[in-house]
């Protein structure tokens, strides 16, 4: 510091010279091993996915047919604890279930009930709450179907859902 | 700054600017792994990791050019 800097720089003194400075060099090598740390994430994923066993979709019962909301959804775990679906009761007598889980990057989707279509929260994807398609937005897949099937005044799920 | 030494910095940015391409490179890899590793498509998995395992190579190799 010399008389003639301004007053900042005494009651802010950041001596640039002794801060930590990272070269070129160093940065360089951080690249590097972040490239290390990306190899190893995707071949986890790869490995992952190689030892992976699809679930073996059972027949569950998911709610009585005199239980079914008007309009509006119903919340289940399908095909195995901690996947989660949804059951959507469009208001005009007919049903369908999708996997809850977005095929975007696995956000829950919602039910909108004034849009009509299911949507995640996330990154703003849309579906059709009837096919599961996609109608706008990033995911690029449309929501794995749970098949359901009516039977002895009982709503069953019979197969698909999250894999 | 002598010639010597400016044509080492040229090459320290030249392989810092490589790096940056093909770290932008596996970055895409791995996003786009995680979004088929989400969605349940396994098939591009091991070539995604692959090519990202030999662009993690590439970037070793290429540190180790630079020293002190």
């Amino acid at each position: 510091m010399n008389a003639r800097d301004p007053h900042w720089k005494t009651d802010f003194s950041v001596d640039w010279d002794r801060t930590s400075y990272l070269s070129r060099r160093e940065f360089t090598r951080y690249l590097a091993l972040g490239s290390l740390a990306m190899a190893a994430g995707s071949t986890f994923m790869a490995l992952r996915a190689s030892f992976h066993r699809p679930i073996q979709a059972p027949r569950l019962p998911v709610l009585r047919v005199n239980e079914l909301p008007v309009r509006g959804t119903t919340l289940f775990e399908y095909p195995a604890k901690g996947h989660h679906a949804l059951l959507i009761s469009h208001g005009d007598g007919t049903f369908d279930a999708f996997s809850q889980k977005c095929t975007h990057l696995g956000c829950s989707v919602f039910y909108g009930e004034e849009s009509g279509q299911l949507e995640c929260p996330c990154h703003e994807g849309f579906f059709d709450a009837r096919t599961g398609a996609v109608l706008a937005g990033p995911p690029q897949r449309p929501l794995p179907r749970v098949t359901l099937e009516v039977a002895d005044g009982t709503v069953y799920a019979t197969g698909g859902g999250e894999t | 700054m002598n010639g010597r030494a400016r044509a080492k910095l040229w090459i320290v940015d030249g392989i810092f600017m490589f790096e940056l391409v093909l770290w932008t490179l596996q970055l895409f890899l791995v996003v786009t792994g995680l979004d088929a590793y989400l969605g349940g498509q396994h098939g591009v998995l091991w070539p995604a990791a692959l090519s990202s395992i030999v662009l993690a190579l590439v970037n070793v190799k290429l540190v180790s050019f630079i020293r002190e």
